[in-house]
């Protein structure tokens, strides 16, 4: 007994003497707290940052790409005619509670979030826990999904049925959403899965402290890279400043959400280090509709004009910012280079305004019953990649309209309540973006304009872009998808549809201390590949 | 026996000035250097507020310049600019006008309201006291800033609600405290003399217990300005009050607060000096007020 503890002593001086100590654990500062843990059912990135590192999908993202590499499923086969897939799955792979992965865990997954009769989808919906991405990338559900069958084929083939060829459906599969679930699991916890999530993942969940963290403990048996520490820490901390503040104290070991005027203070920290996601995200201003001023096409050219993207860009995105001319950020395959923007100009805009008949100005606009009032521009109340400190940008591109003759009224409201009088179609005028899921240039275009009309989009119908969109979802060859992608970001630019303001490279700091941390576009990183010395 | 001396010559002198008790209070109030002190910095920034616009034109729906954001302090910007490239001394005394504005009227409001349904209690008593003091007792029992927020939060942001919120959460001090001086006015003998002389109820109250209880009225008006400059200040800075682009200096200190990271440090001082040096101004003058209208305390 002494000896062994004479033995410990020495073996743990030795360790301390032999220097660079490796951590045992990565704490990472979020910017708030996790909705849940329920890959399914989530579409935030708070949460998806955590889900990601429990769960795996059948394939999954390569490095800092979103080019499809292998995960649960070792390798596929697709038809010819782009409808049947067949995914054989990697054997031995075991769920963080000892289920084994097979195929008939996947197709119970499948229907999961397919079937709306399906036991565990009809309870979670009645509790507001919808499958919303499943309806977004894959058609909706039961019949109405593009997905016609979905069986285990072998114990460990699984074979997937389309209606039609959809293009982006690799890259789909990819997503955090479409992670696969211990189906023992799920039955077990029910609507608490969220709260008690077990996966295939580099980590198990050990512990959620309600708005305090998430603790997730390496899983030995991990059939990738295995974790280089032992566990990991997803602290949340509203604040940026006081997150900043924790990272330079040493207490977490990186972040996201950085004010954009502090890339530069990361940056001269001789601790600390920058990483920068690949660009992936757009912020743009909406119009709505109903409103008869913005039926006019001069009156949005005249906004078009009015602001001075490039001003905002340099100045208030802390040099990560680039100026958007489109939909899609220059890093999709489906961007188009050719495409001239507005170029800024008051007088431009002045005269457009004039031509539509407001030479004294626009401030009031006029709604359906034609009653006037204020035009008033909605500002998010919360920081977002693409627009990093909204209410600064859009006292900027309001003063800018001010200049131009165009009067506005900035308010904001919560964000929940922001997103949901924007869904039901009542903001007049308001900013918002979006982040890609996915690398495909789908993703940005066809959610937000392959419904015409849709009041979630603020009634813009214009049905020959959405005919062409959906016609390049049922490409196959991407030159050919590529081309009228390009195609529709020419005609959203002609019909200004929207103002496109800029994409962002959303920064990291991390302590020099941390290693291997690989940003993703899509910003939900794995931590299995990170070390902290 | 020197103070003694002292005291009666004080007293002759200012006995030739006409002892009225305003006069007296008024002499009182100057003789203290705190209130001196007080009296100056309000004074101060009621002049800004008043002259400010007056003397100079500020849109500030149009005002950006992105080229020169966040310049320290130089001559061209004595107190720098802010993240929009705004000239914050510009918007700072543009701003006075916004959050004094909002405090006074606010307190002058819950004054009004709040010492008539004093006025009316005490004088009724019976049902209408009780019924009264019942709601000032629910207003008083939430903290007064999260009422505020909550009364926002509820009809939305802006100036005129948060105006309303304020003098809102700001009467039931009023309420007590005209109640209590006229419980305690009625059973003088003056009040009771009135009376029996045959004055109307009504004359007693509006010409004997009404002057009677304004001093202590005057001095809560003042600490109250003080904490309704700082309740202003709460709902800018969580965006309920001032909406943007309009400079108020809750909102402009809740716009800047977060560059104390990255070292532009004029950003966030200024508004909130001026914040703190406006609530001790006002503060200052109420406490040395309240020392000047108490009569028991006497001089020396």
């Amino acid at each position: 007994m002494r000896l062994s503890g004479l033995a410990l002593l020495v073996a743990v001086g030795f360790h301390v003497m032999t220097g660079p100590a490796i951590a045992q654990t990565f704490v990472f500062g979020a910017q708030g707290e996790p909705v849940q843990l329920d890959p399914a059912v989530i579409t935030d990135g708070i949460s998806s940052r955590i889900t990601r590192q429990i769960f795996d999908g059948l394939v999954r993202y390569r490095g800092s790409t979103t080019e499809v590499e292998p995960a649960l499923a070792e390798k596929w086969e697709v038809s010819r005619d782009g409808r049947v897939w067949t995914f054989e799955l990697r054997h031995n792979v075991k769920f963080h509670d000892g289920t084994p992965l097979d195929a008939a865990a996947v197709v119970w997954n499948f229907e999961r979030w397919w079937k709306s009769n399906h036991a565990q989808h009809e309870n979670q919906v009645k509790a507001g826990q919808t499958f919303e991405y499943w309806e977004a990338q894959f058609g909706g559900f039961d019949d109405k999904s593009i997905v016609s069958k979905v069986e285990a084929v072998g114990s460990h083939t699984v074979r997937i049925t389309l209606k039609d060829p959809q293009a982006p459906f690799l890259a789909n599969l990819a997503m955090f959403v479409f992670d696969v679930a211990s189906p023992k699991a799920v039955e077990k916890w029910g609507l608490e899965f969220g709260k008690h999530p077990v996966g295939t993942g580099a980590f198990q969940f050990v512990e959620w402290k309600p708005n305090q963290e998430v603790i997730l403990e390496a899983n030995p048996g991990y059939w990738g890279v295995k974790p280089r520490v032992k566990r990991v820490v997803v602290r949340n901390i509203k604040d940026n400043s006081q997150r900043l503040g924790a990272l330079k104290a040493g207490e977490i070991h990186g972040m996201e959400g950085l004010n954009p005027d502090d890339v530069a203070v990361v940056k001269s920290d001789p601790s600390l280090q920058l990483l920068l996601r690949p660009t992936n995200t757009t912020g743009y201003i909406a119009f709505n509709y109903k409103v008869k001023e913005f039926q006019d096409k001069r009156v949005r050219q005249a906004f078009a004009h009015a602001i001075n993207k490039k001003a905002i860009v340099d100045a208030l995105y802390g040099g990560t910012g680039l100026v958007a001319t489109q939909f899609q950020p220059p890093s999709l395959w489906g961007y188009n280079r050719e495409l001239k923007d507005f170029e800024y100009g008051p007088a431009r805009a002045r005269e457009l305004l004039t031509q539509a008949g407001f030479a004294q100005g626009l401030s009031e606009i006029t709604g359906e019953d034609g009653k006037k009032e204020p035009l008033i521009f909605w500002y998010m109340s919360r920081s977002r990649p693409y627009f990093p400190n909204p209410k600064e940008i859009a006292e900027a591109m309001a003063a800018d309209l001010a200049k131009a003759g165009i009067k506005t009224q900035l308010q904001t409201t919560e964000w929940a309540v922001y997103l949901d009088k924007r869904k039901n179609g009542q903001l007049p005028l308001y900013m918002l973006g979006w982040t890609g899921d996915n690398g495909d240039p789908d993703n940005f275009l066809c959610y937000f304009f392959c419904q015409p009309g849709a009041a979630r989009e603020g009634f813009y119908a214009n049905t020959a872009l959405a005919d062409l969109l959906l016609r390049a979802q049922k490409l196959t060859i991407q030159a050919e998808r590529a081309r009228l992608y390009r195609q529709a970001e020419q005609m959203l630019h002609d019909d200004v549809g929207r103002l496109f303001i800029a994409n962002n490279q959303p920064p990291l700091a991390l302590s020099k201390r941390a290693k291997g941390y690989v940003p993703h576009p899509t910003g939900s990183e794995y931590f299995n590949t990170v070390e902290v010395q | 026996m020197a103070t003694v001396a002292g005291a009666v010559r004080g007293a002759v002198a200012a006995g030739d000035r006409g002892r009225t008790p305003t006069g007296e209070a008024w002499r009182r109030l100057v003789a203290s250097p705190v209130a001196r002190a007080g009296l100056v910095v309000v004074a101060a920034f009621v002049l800004i507020a008043m002259i400010t616009p007056a003397v100079h034109d500020y849109d500030a729906k149009t005002d950006a310049n992105l080229m020169a954001r966040l310049t320290p302090p130089t001559a061209a910007h004595p107190f720098g600019t802010d993240t929009l490239g705004r000239d914050i001394l510009v918007r700072l005394l543009h701003a006075t006008r916004v959050s004094l504005g909002l405090a006074v009227s606010s307190v002058a409001i819950a004054a009004v309201v709040g010492s008539t349904l004093g006025f009316l209690a005490g004088y009724l008593r019976r049902q209408v006291d009780l019924v009264l003091m019942f709601c000032m007792d629910i207003l008083l029992a939430f903290p007064a800033t999260l009422l505020a927020i909550a009364i926002v939060a509820m009809i939305g942001p802006g100036l005129r609600n948060s105006l309303f919120a304020i003098s809102l959460v700001s009467i039931p001090v009023y309420a007590r405290l005209s109640r209590s001086a006229v419980l305690a006015l009625r059973e003088q003998d003056f009040v009771i003399a009135a009376l029996s002389l045959g004055g109307s109820g009504r004359r007693v109250v509006l010409s004997h217990i009404v002057p009677n209880s304004l001093p202590p009225l005057i001095v809560q008006t003042t600490l109250s300005i003080a904490f309704a400059i700082l309740e202003a200040a709460a709902l800018g800075f969580l965006g309920l009050g001032a909406q943007p682009p309009t400079p108020e200096w809750g909102a402009m200190l809740a716009d800047s607060y977060r560059y104390f990271t990255s070292g532009a440090w004029w950003v966030f001082f200024f508004p909130g000096a001026a914040i703190m040096l406006s609530v001790l101004g006002f503060n200052l003058l109420g406490d040395a007020l309240r020392d000047a209208l108490d009569p028991r305390l006497g001089r020396e």
